[in-house]
């Protein structure tokens, strides 16, 4: 099913279109969050509620922004709702509590660069998740942060110059 | 800046030949680009694979849809309930009133109604829910909230994109009063409510009129 048929069946409540919508962009989705909240309970639960909002929201989707756009931004409003209401209840502090365990499938320099981004702030892990892992271009990336092409540029720069410091802390480079 | 170009020379931007040369005359800078590379393809391997959270997904909205047909029939049922109460009050202890037909209510200074106060935008509003929580909550039945802060002194600060084509608001707002138990007697069977918003926030000390239907659990 086209993306454009999708979305039009999704503003009917069509359920195979929900079925191929969510197949479509768990994936990219669930790393984005995961990335950011760095915890795979709060990932899936802030993923299934994301699906949900953006069902009940998706009529109002007129499409001047690209769907992936679209969805990142619920997916990121998500989580800032669920990291607030867990600190509201003291479960979580925003900043990264330091016994999250390490990412289970990662080998030895996944892990460096895994413990180096829990050095970095919110806003430098979702820009070098955007660029690094996900792999979205600098005009894609400006257009999900809803900034200029340029502060994407620059943020990116300071984001990787800072990981890069982080693990060399950790003879990242030595291992290699 | 050396840093920032090669940031963007890894990416395939920026002026190739100004920084081949710069990578073939500083040997820092080599050193750092080949970091950058060495870093940025360990990254593009580090995604995770997702749960499948199809079944998850289309079995909670179908839940929502059920609860929202109950929640409907219950919020016609309580409002039906307060405009016959309000008929009542008025129609009883009012009639000797020239020329107002709506009780004027204001925020602090009289009771709220039971589904329609006016309210100031900066504002104290006596809106009738618990916590902020439970605001949230009902704002974003009725937009996506894209930004929330907590202002301090119990002031809080939320933007809304309201559904539809209609204008992002930006609401300051302190919660100063629980209205709830006057209308509800069991306050633990209060879940939330939808509140329907002016299209545009008045100039300030303006009134606005907010809509609150409250739901059950």
């Amino acid at each position: 099913m086209e993306e454009k048929e999708i979305i039009e069946r999704l503003k009917k409540g069509d359920i195979t279109a929900k079925e191929c919508f969510v197949r479509e962009y768990q994936n990219l989705i669930f790393n984005a969050i995961f990335q950011v909240s760095r915890d795979r309970v709060i990932t899936e639960d802030v993923l299934q509620e994301t699906f949900l909002r953006a069902f009940k929201y998706i009529k109002g989707f007129k499409g001047e922004a690209n769907i992936t756009t679209w969805l990142y931004r619920i997916a990121m409003n998500t989580l800032k709702d669920e990291f607030k209401k867990r600190k509201a209840v003291n479960m979580l502090d925003n900043s990264i509590s330091e016994d999250i365990p390490i990412e289970y499938s990662f080998d030895e320099k996944k892990k460096i660069i895994w413990e180096g981004l829990k050095h970095l702030s919110e806003d430098e892990r979702e820009i070098i998740t955007l660029v690094d892992i996900r792999g979205f271009s600098y005009e894609e990336t400006a257009k999900m942060l809803d900034v200029l092409v340029g502060t994407v540029r620059s943020r990116l720069a300071r984001s990787r110059e800072h990981l890069r410091d982080e693990i060399l802390k950790m003879d990242f480079f030595d291992k290699i | 800046m050396m840093k920032e170009k090669i940031s963007k020379y890894i990416d395939g931007e920026g002026n190739k030949e100004e920084l081949e040369k710069l990578l073939k005359e500083d040997p820092e800078s080599k050193e750092y680009f080949e970091q950058l590379l060495l870093m940025k393809s360990t990254l593009s391997e580090m995604n995770v694979q997702s749960p499948d959270v199809l079944n998850k997904v289309l079995e909670k909205d179908k839940k929502h849809k059920i609860v929202f047909r109950y929640r409907f029939a219950f919020a016609s049922l309580i409002a039906v309930a307060i405009v016959s109460v309000l008929f009542l009050t008025f129609y009883n202890f009012k009639p000797q009133e020239k020329g107002v037909t709506t009780p004027q209510l204001r925020s602090g200074t009289q009771n709220p109604s039971f589904g329609i106060m006016a309210v100031k935008p900066e504002i104290n509003i006596s809106i009738g829910v618990r916590d902020d929580e439970i605001l949230l909550r009902i704002l974003d039945r009725h937009g996506t909230i894209t930004d929330s802060s907590v202002k301090g002194n119990g002031e809080f600060q939320d933007e809304l994109q309201p559904e539809g084509n209609a204008t992002q608001k930006v609401l300051y707002y302190k919660i100063v009063a629980n209205e709830i138990p006057q209308l509800v007697k069991d306050i633990e069977k209060i879940k939330g409510a939808t509140i329907t918003l002016p299209e545009a926030l008045p100039e300030d000390n303006a009134e606005v009129e907010i809509i609150i239907n409250i739901y059950e659990k």
